[in-house]
């Protein structure tokens, strides 16, 4: 068993807690008590998982699971007997969370508004739910109901009904620290203030109850959930200082304060939570996710279900202190994933193999390995948990009550409720397939996601999802034919716009400000689309285009920067790159495509402290430790870049270009040629070399792009057995062996470093001990056919006009049987070529052709190779 | 625990300093609202037994 570092723990919610408000603050002396707190533990960002959902998250947190297996899905479900919907309970929780394990474990939790947790678990312990604190009535008397359910054991309910404080029992004293201006305020017109009491009020009772709970019952371990800062900074964070540009000075000035006095609160609740337990206890403070509190502040939000998230940043607090705990030191990489596995971790007990987080060992003093289990679903016991009557799926159950609708049972709700289910139905799918997405369960994503796609065709959002869930499965055809369609509906919906009356238009985006980041977002999936087909300079015109209007997203700057990577283009790409650091200083990728940028440009020192600013974040990256390499190689620091080349392969064993220096850097600079011999080995046996290949159906334009890079000084592999004729009057430039590769792939290796021509249905037939780049020259169809009819003497046909419909089928299918081979190999890497765009502009395309082969054509001396009088047989030739 | 021997100003509109000190602040301080309730309830009923006396005697 695994030693028991933490007697008894704290653990602490702030939702929506964010370093870039709370850093300032320290600094200025404002939040003392958590500043001695970061000073005496660790600290750090923990990063959030998509969607950024409370429920979802914070059940995530305490399970240790992510949503598709925890089953809390947004912050709806439907009522059991489908007569609604209502917020999300901890009945339909799947899975047992922190404090069920404990309770098997015999040990005391005490719980507080943890979301969701109505109604509340019978564990050993206390529970109060989620509902606890929600003043939904006005204060009467005494005071007001509490739902049922919201307290465990319920003999404690009278007791705990009197820490609750009512926002009507709040008065200026409490208000004013928040808005300085209370009283020249209308406080019946602006609703603002009433929103903000109701937040503090709730925070108040959180608190209050907490605090009587730590002082008067005996407990192992405590979570309490506190939601006010979300709350206050969904309410104003658009007023929180610097003020915005277009923002009404008068609002400004009296919401600017709620914030930051949001957060002192806070602070000031710490020192009295600090305060009632001992120095023995292990505390944690965590969010599930940030807050934009800067430039990064969203301008508008999509009009949504779930909107408000947009304002979430990927990246929450985390802060741990107690015994065996390193003191003032700073921790990179934890998950909300990783709280529960250190909390088990803490107490000594196993980690479930398949909880997705890991302990957050790099925090203790002493080096501890954690003990697993393999799952505590497994376990049978008494977990303290509901039983199994109260225990839930309300889509199951919504499921089966449809079913009954449907075999007239019993009668439908009436059509508004219907459709509120449906489209929290909808949603809780949606949120579903990004939860499977966020964890790269691509192909369970798609799974979801087609049938909503299909039953949901004019909601974009869903559309744009399972086109990067085929973008991510490689399957670029039906991408590309899902963004076209969803482009097609975009124009559709903007076209009906434009005939709307403002009326109309202003009812349809009423509640929010429409921004353009449907279509920006479409075309960012695009730009990855482009990538992926080698399209550099396309993929990049894209992403500047969406990055004017979405300025502030981190991943459109980060493939702009690789897009510019790519092409060369080593000052752009760094200036991408600095950008994506402006948003978030601690991305990896970003510090390692600086370092590359400023590598190039030979800024050597620059580039060496960013990767090893890439690396501190996340030191399994073996590119950056190779990027060192390089670096040090032109540094002539050759120990170092050999120990720097070593870590890259111990990372990714198969990574070729660090052997082939290793290789170099043994024979050529540190005299060690023993030492070379097995690095030598290693690329003989697993890389015989490159071979370019210029690939597509006969008469698609394969001769002329053989031209091509002759003119632009590859090196051509051809006998010149077949001459050339009228139909290939500059000739065929082909190689005999080529027609025979289904037999004989001998003659392969004279083909390396070489360019040779061989048609798209050999294609499968290549070996994989080689690299290949194709050149994939496309052509319509009717155009392929045409040219060859004409070459086979088959004019007649051409004549009348008649359309080999069979062998336009055939072809077809050959194509995407080619094409679906081609994106399963990792060894190949492909640029399609459109015939007639080399034609007409061939400029763009040398272009591309140029950045794919890494290679500085001259471009008149390539166009004065390419005929137009050649182009003879466009697509109108045939009646289809 | 350490409760400290902190002595708290306890102000009849309440204090976030109050809020902040969860349940003991909490109840601290209703019990400042209601004795300042009982006792302006005190005057005026006093006032108004005054009154009523005086009536009586005219």
């Amino acid at each position: 068993m695994s030693k028991r570092i933490a007697k008894k723990v704290l653990l602490i919610g702030w939702d929506a807690a964010d370093w870039k408000v709370i850093y300032p603050l320290i600094k200025e002396g404002k939040m003392p008590t958590l500043a001695k707190f970061i000073s005496e533990g660790v600290h750090g960002k923990i990063k959030t998982l998509d969607p950024p959902l409370s429920p979802m998250l914070w059940t995530s947190m305490a399970t240790g699971y992510r949503a598709d297996k925890h089953g809390i899905m947004g912050f709806i479900e439907p009522l059991a007997d489908n007569s609604g919907i209502r917020p999300v309970t901890s009945t339909s929780r799947k899975v047992k969370a922190i404090w069920n394990i404990l309770h098997s474990k015999g040990m005391k939790s005490n719980v507080v508004s943890w979301w969701p947790s109505n109604p509340a678990e019978p564990i050993n312990g206390v529970m109060v739910s989620n509902l606890y604190q929600q003043a939904n009535k006005p204060l009467k008397g005494d005071g007001w109901d509490m739902p049922k359910g919201t307290v465990f054991p319920e003999e404690l309910s009278n007791k705990l009904k009197e820490f609750r404080v009512h926002p009507n029992e709040l008065t200026a004293n409490h208000l004013l620290p928040f808005l300085p201006n209370l009283k020249k305020q209308d406080l019946k017109k602006d609703k603002m203030i009433a929103g903000v009491a109701n937040t503090l009020a709730n925070a108040a009772s959180v608190h209050a109850v907490s605090t009587y709970l730590q002082r008067e019952t005996d407990w192992d371990f405590m979570a309490i959930y506190h939601d006010a800062i979300d709350h206050f900074c969904h309410t104003a964070m658009k007023f929180h200082p610097p003020h915005r540009k277009g923002m009404p000075k008068e609002l400004y000035e009296n919401y600017k304060q709620v914030v930051t006095a949001g957060y002192l609160f806070h602070d000031m609740m710490l020192e009295r939570t600090l305060n009632l337990v001992d120095d023995d206890t292990t505390v944690i403070i965590v969010s599930d996710h940030g807050f934009h509190s800067d430039h990064l502040r969203p301008k508008y939000l999509l009009k949504e279900p779930g909107a408000p998230a947009q304002e979430h940043s990927p990246f929450g607090i985390f802060c741990m202190k107690g015994p065996g705990v390193k003191k003032g030191e700073i921790i990179h990489g934890a998950s909300i994933l990783d709280i529960t596995p250190t909390l088990l971790n803490l107490y000594g007990l196993p980690i479930g193999k398949n909880m997705e987080g890991k302990a957050l060992v790099q925090s203790y003093t002493d080096n501890i390995t954690p003990d697993y289990i393999e799952d505590w679903e497994k376990v049978e016991g008494d977990f303290g948990m509901h039983s199994n009557d109260l225990k839930d799926d309300p889509w199951a159950s919504q499921e089966a009550m449809q079913q009954l609708i449907e075999l007239g049972y019993i009668d439908a709700p009436d059509e508004n409720i219907s459709k509120r289910i449906e489209s929290a139905k909808n949603e809780s799918q949606y949120y579903l397939s990004r939860n499977l997405i966020d964890a790269n369960k691509y192909k369970q994503a798609i799974d979801v996601l087609e049938p909503l796609v299909e039953n949901n065709l004019k909601e974009i959002r869903y559309g744009q999802r399972l086109a990067y869930c085929y973008l991510s499965t490689n399957r670029l055809r039906k991408c590309r034919e899902l963004i076209d369609r969803l482009k097609d509906l975009q124009t559709e919906i903007e076209k009906e716009e434009a005939e709307m009356s403002e009326e109309e238009l202003n009812k349809r985006k009423k509640g929010f400000i429409r921004e353009a980041e449907l279509p920006n977002y479409l075309s960012f999936i695009e730009g990855l689309l482009l990538m992926k087909l080698n399209r550099w300079k396309k993929a990049l015109k894209l992403f500047e285009e969406v990055s004017k209007k979405v300025p502030n997203n981190i991943d459109v700057h980060l493939n702009a920067g690789k897009s510019c990577l790519h092409r060369h283009l080593w000052e752009q790409a760094q200036d991408a790159f600095i950008v994506c650091l402006s948003i978030d200083d601690s991305n990896s990728i970003a510090h390692h495509g600086l370092g590359i940028s400023l590598l190039r440009r030979g800024m050597l020192e620059q580039a060496l402290d960013e990767f090893l600013l890439s690396l501190a974040i996340n030191y399994a990256y073996p590119s950056a430790h190779y990027h060192i390499g390089e670096t040090l190689v032109k540094l002539e620091k050759f120990l170092d870049a050999e120990q720097a080349f070593k870590a890259a392969i111990s990372l990714a064993p198969g990574m070729t270009k660090a052997h082939s220096w290793l290789a170099d850097l043994y024979n050529n600079e540190l005299s060690m040629p023993e030492k070379a011999e097995q690095h030598e080995e290693f690329l003989k046996n697993n890389i015989m070399g490159e071979i370019i290949i210029v690939s597509g159906l006969p008469r698609s334009g394969t001769s002329m792009m053989m031209q091509i890079l002759e003119a632009g000084g590859l090196n051509i592999l051809t006998d010149k057995k077949r001459e050339a004729d009228s139909n290939n009057p500059k000739g065929y430039y082909e190689f005999e062996k080529v027609k025979k590769l289904m037999i004989d792939k001998s003659w392969l290796p004279e083909a390396k470093g070489k360019v040779v021509k061989i048609i798209a249905q050999l294609l499968p037939f290549l070996p994989d001990n080689f690299t290949y780049k194709i050149v994939f020259m496309q052509r319509e169809m009717t155009e392929v056919l045409k040219s060859q009819q004409i070459m086979l003497g088959k004019d007649k046909e051409v004549k009348s006009k008649t359309f080999p419909t069979g062998l336009n089928n055939a072809f077809t299918k050959q194509l995407d049987r080619v094409s679906t081979w081609i994106e399963s190999q990792s060894n190949i890497d492909i640029i399609n070529i459109n015939y007639s765009d080399m034609i007409k502009s061939p400029e763009s395309e040398i272009d591309s052709l140029a950045s794919f082969l890494d290679k500085d054509f001259d471009v008149q001396k390539i166009k004065s190779v390419i005929d137009r009088k050649l182009y003879r047989n466009r697509e109108d030739s045939f009646n289809n | 625990m350490k409760e400290t021997d902190k002595k708290y100003e306890i102000p009849k509109g309440g204090s976030l300093g109050l809020l902040a000190l969860g349940d003991i602040g909490l109840l601290k301080w209703r019990e400042k609202r209601k004795e300042v309730k009982d006792k302006i309830e005190n005057i005026r009923n006093n006032k108004r037994k005054a009154k009523d006396n005086e009536q009586k005697d005219s």
